[in-house]
């Protein structure tokens, strides 16, 4: 497969923000944010499960890789009308592409194209972003835990398959965007409430709201009370209402710079 | 390739061409000038169209001691103006026997020629066909698979040639075509018999969550009425669905590990061999309408479509479906089910097929995508087409078993190229002309953890798990050739490991009772690609034995996790091994001609001598300094060091139990050499020394021939 070139609409942009550098014990969350230039109607679907939203990944030495969720799924429209200014923003586990294989197999620079269909006939398509993947320094069983199918299957589907039960909580929960998106496997809204807490601890509210929009996609899961969970501990903190809206699929308007 | 149109096939005297794709060649349309063939008319072009089960005999006198089966379904598609074939071929090996046994009876059509996958040899499509007076004729591009890695490893060609004779048919017999087919440069005899107007099939297998409607039919906006068979009928596949169960308990929220688990305990029993799939009329997962589920590691047997799903508000959907749970509007409801099943099917998104077809209405678009392309005037599901876009229509038809039979590639195989390059002709037995070995276990057993630059070791059990005697090859090493080991490095092709010696010979077996095991212990650090483990991260290693000529067997896939030297130790055993010098000393036990390679084994044995790869070095030292050794070519002669050589081995066999010094010394002792000296020395050096040492006797015993245990 190639690489996309950059494709803008001229009410429309696409951005995909990640960490600059990351340990390969830690899942990737990235944020995929829409925004418009002028009135415009898109779909709201900026998520890999409903597969509007795709990410080309690249890896050192590696053919591109475009990170498809393994669960092929059916749902309805959603569109939402951005004025302009507004945002629209969605959280993005890459993790592993179809077969569940993981998407960066070893440390180094990886390059990622976030690409999103605002209609079924249109696209549009971000500027490349780089992430170096690190090796991790103490932590091999954490990194060797999120390459195991079962944990990926269980991360993404948000339901924990039982042979990957012992991994969610013990190695994958080390990192607290781990611990939050093991908790949401789980489905326990305390774990969540802690979990949730303890990643705004340390990143902020929209963390913990992208790590969870990109598991449970707020349009596709509404009144899940595993977002809801989030969501209650976020609320305090939540001085911009940024994180509420990607937990809610809604426009978001940034503050004036 | 977009819609066709064109002149109706017509009767058997006149020639027809097709193009690589399958298209009619106008031009070159003329009457039929061949001298007619065998006696009777020829059969209409029409005919041909649907499944056959294609079955080859080489021509001449047989070649070695076992007769190959070869056969597989084909699937011929006469279209208005196109005409395309393509089949996938399973081969297994029988014995010969003096009396060739009675071939059992076809059974009667409709049915499809589904058989077991580990037999799967090779898959063709045409590259061109020509119908005159009744005889196709197409050359194949043919792709071979590798039973071990599961994945289509070389391309070659072919050509094919099946006449078609009135006489030949009957009311009361399936149709034959017969011929011959040359394939690897041999020439075979092709049978080919009709099994079915249809191309594919599949059993259905449908389970209903209590208070769901399975949409048995569904009527289309425009007055049309179809069902789940007949949206599969109009790409030629025969998809059975058959309601079994009506009272799945309810749970008004689905997780995946809830599916996979009712997919596990609802669905009922079927044959080895049978394409089936389970289709559940499930409640919830959020908003979703379906998803295809199973993604474990016997994938794609199981869908649902979620009938609390409710469709929106919007005007764009038609006025009575609106605010209503999917399975009260059995159009859209059948759309989804259709739709997820064929993803079962391994068919794509189109928005994500690496083959770029048409976003459009089909089935294979998401119903939001469809949703897209709704108005007021023409609403959601009216809108939809209830049939299969062209790209995947013929990816149903045309696409390779491992692609498309539910339960055996993962969901996403197939998108991609099927190529790797055009290899030497292979005949007709394809690439692996062995059989699944039934009763036997192959175990690989190594490290989980490495670093790069240590030395890594592995066991191969051979088990018999039958209740008969098997006899095996004792050959369970990578040297001689019965057992290999597939590597796949991180993000990085599937390569095949050997020893970097490879000897030739006749193949030893001994009887291996019921129970007993055959162990093969060999380094493998240093092979044919080098440092097997030069790159840090998870590495997939699985071996293959093949038993006696016939059967093979494979052990389960072991992951090996590689990381760079971290401690200051670790670095400096790297150091010296990473040396190519180094790695092939360890590889042959000896190091030849080269004091630098002995320096440096000399400095790794004694850096670091607690460490198994420092105590690997100083067995090297030990197995080359008890023999002399010539260099033919340089005229140059190592004497030996008997002394030097003893003291290196009881170096290596300080703090060693030993069974630890015998499974090391068996590794560093090139397999081809039974008599190397360090598996003797280290012997004679434990005997009596310890409780274990008769554990120790067996690993030298079993380095020189291996026996049941």
């Amino acid at each position: 497969m190639t690489i996309p070139d950059p494709v803008t609409t001229p009410e429309l942009r696409l951005s995909l923000e990640a960490p600059a550098r990351l340990a390969l014990d830690e899942p990737l969350i990235a944020l995929a944010r829409l925004a418009a230039a002028g009135p415009v109607t898109t779909s709201s679907r900026l998520n890999l499960i409903e597969s509007d939203l795709s990410v080309v990944v690249t890896g050192p030495g590696a053919h591109p890789v475009r990170a498809i969720w393994p669960y092929p799924v059916d749902s309805g429209l959603r569109r939402v009308t951005l004025a302009a200014g507004e945002v629209l923003e969605g959280g993005v586990l890459l993790l592993a592409g179809s077969g569940r294989k993981p998407l960066f197999p070893t440390a180094g620079p990886y390059e990622l194209v976030a690409e999103f269909s605002p209609t079924p006939a249109t696209t549009v398509t971000a500027q490349p972003v780089t992430v170096i993947r690190e090796d991790p320094a103490e932590a091999e069983d954490q990194a060797r835990a999120l390459a195991d199918p079962g944990v990926i299957g269980s991360l993404m589907s948000v339901s924990v398959s039982q042979p990957a039960a012992d991994a969610l909580a013990g190695p994958v929960s080390t990192t607290p965007t781990g611990r939050l998106l093991a908790a949401l496997a789980a489905g326990d809204p305390a774990g969540i409430r802690e979990a949730a807490a303890a990643l705004a601890k340390v990143a902020g509210p929209v963390a913990p709201a992208t790590t969870a929009a990109a598991v449970l996609p707020p349009g596709l899961f509404p009144g899940d009370e595993r977002l809801a969970a989030v969501a209650a501990v976020l609320a305090a903190q939540d001085d911009d209402g940024r994180a509420a809206a990607l937990l809610a699929e809604r426009p978001w308007r940034p503050p004036a710079r | 390739m977009g819609e066709r149109t064109g002149q109706t096939v017509g009767d058997g005297a006149t020639l027809y061409q097709f193009d690589e794709w399958g298209d009619r060649i106008e031009a070159a349309a003329e009457e039929d000038q061949s001298d007619g063939g065998p006696a009777g008319p020829p059969c209409e072009i029409s005919m041909l169209n649907g499944s056959w089960l294609l079955r080859l005999t080489p021509q001449g006198p047989r070649r070695g001691l076992a007769k190959s089966e070869v056969r597989g379904p084909m699937r011929i598609e006469v279209a208005a103006a196109a005409l395309r074939v393509s089949g996938d071929v399973y081969v297994r090996q029988m014995p010969l026997q003096p009396h060739e046994p009675d071939t059992p009876p076809l059974p009667p059509a409709p049915w499809y020629p589904q058989l077991p996958m580990s037999q799967y040899s090779w898959y063709f499509r045409s590259t061109g066909v020509t119908f005159n007076a009744g005889t196709v004729s197409f050359g194949i591009d043919r792709h071979l698979w590798d039973r071990t890695t599961q994945e289509f490893v070389n391309t070659d060609t072919g050509q094919i040639e099946l006449t078609c004779r009135g006489q030949d048919q009957d009311a009361d017999h399936p149709m034959v075509m017969r011929g011959q087919a040359r394939i690897g440069g041999q020439t075979y005899t092709a049978v080919a018999t009709k099994t079915s107007e249809s191309y594919r099939g599949c059993r259905v297998e449908v389970d209903v969550m209590t208070g769901r409607v399975w949409p048995q039919t569904a009527t289309l906006c425009s007055g049309v009425e179809t069902s789940f068979r007949q949206v599969y009928g109009t790409s030629g596949w025969d998809m059975q669905a058959t309601v079994d169960e009506l009272k799945v308990p309810e749970d008004a929220s689905l997780t995946n590990a809830e599916l996979q688990t009712l997919l596990a305990t609802h669905r009922g029993p079927g044959t080895a061999d049978e394409w089936r799939l389970w289709l559940l009329v499930g409640s919830a997962q959020g908003s979703l309408f379906g998803i295809m589920f199973d993604d474990d590691s016997v994938p794609r047997e199981g869908s649902v479509g979620f009938a609390d799903a409710t469709l929106g508000n919007d005007p764009i959907i038609e006025a009575s479906a609106r605010g209503k749970p999917l399975d009260e509007v059995p159009a859209a409801y059948l759309r989804t089910l259709v739709h997820e099943a064929g993803h079962a099917l391994n068919l794509f998104h189109p928005k994500h097929d690496v083959h770029n077809p048409p976003i459009g209405t089909e089935i294979m678009n998401q119903t939001g995508d469809v949703m897209g392309f709704a108005t007021e005037a023409n609403p959601y599901p009216c809108n939809a087409v209830f049939a299969f876009a062209e790209h995947d229509r013929l990816s149903l038809i045309h696409a390779p078993d491992p692609q498309v039979r539910p339960g055996w590639k993962g969901f996403g195989w197939g998108h991609g190229s099927l190529s790797s390059g055009l290899p030497l002709p292979v005949d007709a037995d394809g690439l692996v002309a062995t059989n699944d070995a039934a009763g036997l276990q192959l175990d690989l057993r190594m490290p989980t953890d490495t670093f790069v630059g240590e030395y890594v070791t592995a066991e191969v059990v051979l088990t018999n798990v039958s209740d008969e005697p098997r006899e095996v090859t004792t050959r369970l090493n990578l040297a001689e050739g019965d057992l290999r080991l597939l590597h796949a490095a991180p993000g990085a092709v599937i390569n095949q490991v050997r020893d970097i010696v490879v000897a030739c010979g006749p193949r030893p077996t001994t009887m291996l009772p019921p129970g007993g095991s055959l162990t093969g212990r060999m380094q493998i650090y240093f092979t044919n690609e080098g440092i097997t483990f030069d790159q840090p991260g998870p590495h997939t290693l699985r071996a293959e034995l093949d038993v006696d000529g016939l059967n093979s067997v494979r052990s389960q896939r072991v992951t090996m996790h590689v990381r760079t030297a971290a401690t200051q130790a670790e670095r400096d055993i790297a150091g010296t091994t990473l040396d190519r010098s180094v790695g092939m000393a360890l590889a042959l036990g000896d190091f030849g001609q080269n004091e630098e390679t002995r320096e440096s084994l000399a400095q790794l044995a004694d850096g670091h001598p607690g460490h198994d790869t420092a105590a690997a070095g100083a067995l090297v030292l030990a197995n080359a300094l008890a023999r002399p050794h010539l260099d033919v070519r340089a005229g140059v002669a190592r004497e030996a060091e008997p002394d030097a050589a003893r003291a290196y081995l009881e170096q290596a066999s300080q703090g060693r139990s030993p069974e630890q010094v015998l499974e090391l010394a068996v590794t560093v002792a090139s397999p081809t050499e039974k008599d190397a000296p360090v598996v003797q020395a280290a012997l004679d050096l434990v005997q009596g020394t310890a409780p274990e040492v008769n554990r120790a006797t067996e690993i030298a015993e079993d380095f020189v021939a291996p026996s049941p245990r």
